[in-house]
């Protein structure tokens, strides 16, 4: 995975850290909406659903889109896909740390 | 539910596999920066990973071959602590140990776009994937 790859990942994790955040992205799941109704649902003021929208936007996690004179949000499901194949990446690379924590310390112990 | 699973071989006997996933030190050497470990049966699983809190019990442990420890996040709702499964089964082999690796009782993430699939995964990618820098040598904690 090159390092813009992983700064693009970053992005996310740190988008979906955040309870808020997560919570629009339970409202907009299904459907795309406008920003007053996620604001609604979620219990937050329109401004700062806003900042919300756009943190999760510029993290590859949700788009704007124009249905007529509306803007709605949605999920964006390529960005989802890319978290989704660093969270596969947890075990095997946390096993692959074991190994060389293990072998490592057995080479120099028998070295 | 959803589950993960992967292996790996590893030049040294279970006996020191073994000591890895148990004790603080061994922990710490290839997952997290703090670990509060009791290996008995229903002792304290305690990791911490890049300030991620996992929390959960030690639920069978059988030197050096099987390990079984609950897994979850300290204060999230929607994988608390305890809340999934973690298996270890140490396998003697010709040039070490196999080390295979089931992850159970989580949410499911095969729904891709269903409503239900979503916001059980999304939390869950929050908190373990939050974890920090996934390449394997060059990993640090995020700096405060």
């Amino acid at each position: 995975m090159g390092a813009e790859a992983l700064a693009d990942l970053d992005l996310a994790l740190r988008a979906l850290a955040d309870g808020n955040r997560r919570a629009i992205l339970r409202v907009i799941r299904s459907a795309p909406q406008p920003v007053g109704a996620i604001a609604e649902a979620v219990g937050l003021s329109q401004q700062t659903t806003s900042h919300h929208l756009g943190v999760l936007r510029k993290a590859g996690l949700a788009v704007g889109t124009r249905e007529g004179t509306r803007h709605l949000f949605a999920v964006d499901t390529d960005g989802l896909a890319a978290v989704r194949s660093y969270l596969d990446d947890f075990w095997p690379g946390k096993l692959a740390e074991l190994k060389a924590a293990i072998e490592s310390r057995e080479a120099r112990d028998h070295g | 539910m959803a589950e993960f699973r992967d292996s790996i071989d590893i030049a040294a006997s279970p006996e020191t596999v073994f000591a890895y996933l148990t004790t603080n030190d061994g922990m710490t050497a290839w997952m997290g920066q703090y670990a509060d470990l009791d290996p008995t049966p229903g002792g304290r699983f305690a990791v911490d990973i890049a300030g991620h809190p996992v929390r959960g019990r030690y639920l069978h442990v059988e030197p050096p071959n099987r390990l079984v420890v609950s897994w979850g996040f300290a204060g999230s709702e929607d994988l608390p602590a305890g809340a999934s499964t973690v298996e270890f089964r140490l396998t003697l082999i010709d040039d070490g140990t196999r080390v295979e690796l089931r992850h159970s009782d989580l949410p499911d993430t095969e729904v891709r776009g269903h409503a239900d699939g979503w916001a059980n995964f999304l939390p869950r990618l929050a908190v373990v994937g939050a974890g920090g820098d996934p390449g394997p040598d060059d990993w640090r904690p995020r700096p405060d």
